[in-house]
């Protein structure tokens, strides 16, 4: 008998709002957190909107990405009925959580000019500027992991990965490993991720990845109009248990995560695979793993970016699992309302499954006007849909063809 | 802390696991001996003569990768040949179903500060005294100046992307970049995940370069990659085994000192499987085994 993961506590803060009831509000009035930049001047900057995170008090620097996991991590542990800071460092508590990439201070850098403009060796840079060197090497994804775990009185393993825009699906299911395999009783599992950036932005538009629309319509994932993603940030943070751990102090399991698989496309570095060759892989061994047939799932929250080849490798990759029943399946993107969160993306994403599967809920995929032929799905279109669900899907692809999957069951 | 014993635990599937392949690059040149050979090596040492045509036949692919994932390409290739998979067209006449076959990787946080973006930086105005930087400036000359897929090249999981290509590897995949831990932490998961029957195959592989690294004072170059394999198919297919890989307890806990860097720790274990082993290996006794310490194997602690 496999040990059995469940899922007893969540956070999360998203461009929808700051914790579960900010964006349960939001899923449940159809509404959208996508915006005009506030993070910077982007008067004349090529991309306008983003999925900021409401409201002020967070740092507006290379810190914001810790502390958004921070904030998403004590609402986890609160929902779990438990202290972070309760007790003895426990070595059964093991922390599994993807950063994402530290944003470079460009204003410093700017401030500086002076003492390195006569050259362009970043070593040589550094050596001039070590106020730089220690701010990254103070905010490097392990170096936040070492600090989550110690906040969280975790003494056994921290694995901090990162697989892209696959990367909160991976780190939560790795965690949902740690526990079938005995390597620990409770993982703090999750991601975060802060690039509303001018860097960042500028590398995504590099890269014509980016939508170019109004901010209100500027994600439309699975419309034949579509024309890219909108960059987002946020973090969430799921506490997972062994069932039995969960059972002896008396915490209710918020959901089972039962079930998870991960692939490779093996097709290149910037497309996937047309026909969702690594999607219906990562996908049919989150069914596999959680011993389920497609027809068990009653819902399926895409990764949906609003890419025009992804969403079509999606909606492909979907048809290859569901066949026939493919009609039968609702599917959602809520890119469209919180943009892509990229490393944190799947956790958010995830986070959002859970409180579907509890509310009985599946989102609106804002925007969708023209349906797409090469995309067709039983898209939940208008407005949010309500019926009972028992088991939900979440998927998360990333750059490089880095493909996951996580299957959520209620009982 | 070893968990105690528990009928949970022994109920568990306990496939065997064959190591296969290893291989090595470092400023004392191919292989692992050669590795040892220049322990205590110096920081910011690099691989001499280091050509990366030799590993990786398509230019195309290889005009895509910078130093840090040719590194990683070059150690796969020499521990994929020394397992008899030397490219992609192998695995399906050696009965490894490429679903089948992962990797899980140790890397390090790529640097963006390249000399493409100081350049950019520096032209770009005002931002000094206090002054706000000109953004839409800076956007003008970045899209201009920066290399289109500036952003793929600083992803860590973009080995696994090149390395999955070069092999048609298309199972589970994990790209670790948990510091010094992160090396010991791929060929744990690589192992777990084919006793648990979800791969046949893990690729595990790692490199430090100093051009990739966000520091003044870089760690020496070093590449490495092991194969893990599930016993039956080693044996099916005829390769010559290394080692045996065991654990006593799925549990089993991965040691507590970690290494200067992902890569440290991955050659680290390297040093163990120089020479074949009659007797099986312990996962945990190899991962904490006996290569020297962080600053003897590159001087990046």
């Amino acid at each position: 008998m496999r040990r059995q993961c469940v899922i007893t506590g969540a956070g999360i803060v998203s461009p929808l709002g700051i914790g579960l009831e900010a964006t349960r509000a939001a899923l449940r009035e159809g509404r959208g957190g996508i915006a005009p930049i506030r993070a910077f001047e982007a008067q004349g900057f090529p991309v306008s909107c983003a999925g900021e995170v409401p409201g002020g008090g967070l740092p507006t620097d290379h810190r914001r990405q810790e502390a958004m996991a921070r904030m998403a991590l004590a609402e986890a542990f609160a929902t779990a009925g438990l202290d972070p800071q309760d007790g003895p460092a426990d070595p059964r508590r093991a922390v599994s959580f993807a950063v994402g990439k530290p944003t470079l201070d460009l204003e410093l850098l700017a401030r500086q000019r002076a003492r390195w403009a006569d050259t362009s060796d970043p070593t040589e840079v550094l050596t001039r500027l070590p106020e730089l060197e220690r701010q990254r090497a103070a905010y490097d994804p392990s170096a936040v992991l070492a600090r989550l775990g110690q906040h969280s009185r975790a003494a056994g393993p921290h694995y901090a990965s990162y697989t892209a825009c696959a990367s909160g699906n991976d780190a939560i299911g790795l965690g949902k490993r740690l526990i079938e395999r005995d390597e620990a009783d409770l993982v703090i599992a999750g991601a975060t991720d802060a690039q509303v950036h001018p860097l960042s932005l500028l590398e995504f538009e590099l890269l014509s990845a980016l939508s170019h629309e109004p901010a209100a319509t500027a994600c439309r994932p699975f419309d034949r109009e579509r024309t890219g993603f909108v960059v987002g940030e946020g973090a969430a943070v799921v506490i997972l248990e062994e069932i039995g751990h969960a059972r002896r102090r008396g915490a209710a399991p918020l959901a089972y995560l039962a079930g998870y698989g991960s692939s490779l496309d093996c097709y290149g570095l910037t497309k996937c695979h047309p026909q969702g060759r690594g999607a219906a892989l990562a996908i049919r061994g989150a069914l596999a793993d959680a011993g389920l047939a497609p027809a068990d799932v009653d819902y399926l929250n895409a990764h949906g970016t609003g890419t025009v080849l992804n969403d079509q490798a999606e909606a492909a990759a979907v048809h290859q699992v569901w066949g026939g029943d493919v009609a039968q399946l609702p599917v959602s993107s809520t890119k469209a309302m919180t943009g892509h969160l990229l490393t944190a993306a799947s956790a958010v994403e995830a986070v959002i499954t859970l409180l579907c599967l509890q509310d009985g809920l599946m989102p609106v995929n804002l925007n969708y006007r023209h349906p797409d032929p090469d995309c067709a799905l039983n898209i939940v279109a208008d407005e949010p849909r309500h019926a009972p669900l028992r088991v939900a899907m979440s998927n998360g692809f990333g750059f490089g063809g880095q493909n996951s999957s996580l299957i959520l069951r209620l009982d | 802390m070893t968990p105690p014993a528990c009928a949970e635990r022994r109920a568990l599937p306990r496939r065997r696991v064959a190591i296969t392949g290893a291989g090595a690059l470092s400023p004392g040149g191919v292989g692992i001996e050669a590795y040892r050979r220049w322990l205590p090596g110096s920081a910011g040492e690099r691989i001499p003569g280091f050509n990366p045509a030799e590993y990786v036949r398509s230019p195309k692919l290889l005009r895509s990768m910078h130093r840090t994932f040719q590194l990683v390409a070059a150690a796969s290739v020499l521990a994929m040949r020394a397992a008899g998979l030397p490219g992609a067209e192998q695995l399906g006449p050696a009965g490894i179903t490429p679903e089948r076959a992962g990797i899980a990787a140790a890397l390090a946080d790529m640097t963006p500060l390249t000399s493409d973006l100081l350049q950019v930086l520096a032209a770009t105005g005002p931002g000094a005294a206090g002054q706000p930087i000109s953004w839409s400036q800076f956007a003008d000359l970045g899209l201009h100046k920066l290399h289109p897929f500036r952003r793929l090249t600083l992803l860590a999981n973009m080995a696994a992307a090149h390395t999955s290509l070069l092999f048609g590897l298309q199972g589970p995949s994990f790209t670790f970049t948990s510091g010094g831990a992160a090396g010991a932490q791929t060929l744990a998961q690589a192992y777990w995940t084919i006793t648990h029957d979800r791969a046949d195959l893990m690729l595990c592989q790692t490199a430090d370069s100093p051009e990739q690294s966000f520091s003044a004072h870089p760690a020496a170059e070093l590449a490495g990659a092991v194969v893990l394999e599930h016993w039956e198919s080693a044996q099916r297919r005829g390769v010559p085994v290394i080692a045996e890989l065991v654990a006593d307890a799925p549990g089993e806990m991965l040691p507590a000192a970690v290494a200067a860097s992902p890569a440290v720790s991955l050659m680290h274990a390297l040093l163990a499987i120089e020479t074949p082993h009659a007797q099986p290996l312990r996962l945990s006794a190899w991962l904490a085994s006996e290569g020297g310490t962080p600053q003897r194997r590159g001087g990046a602690a």
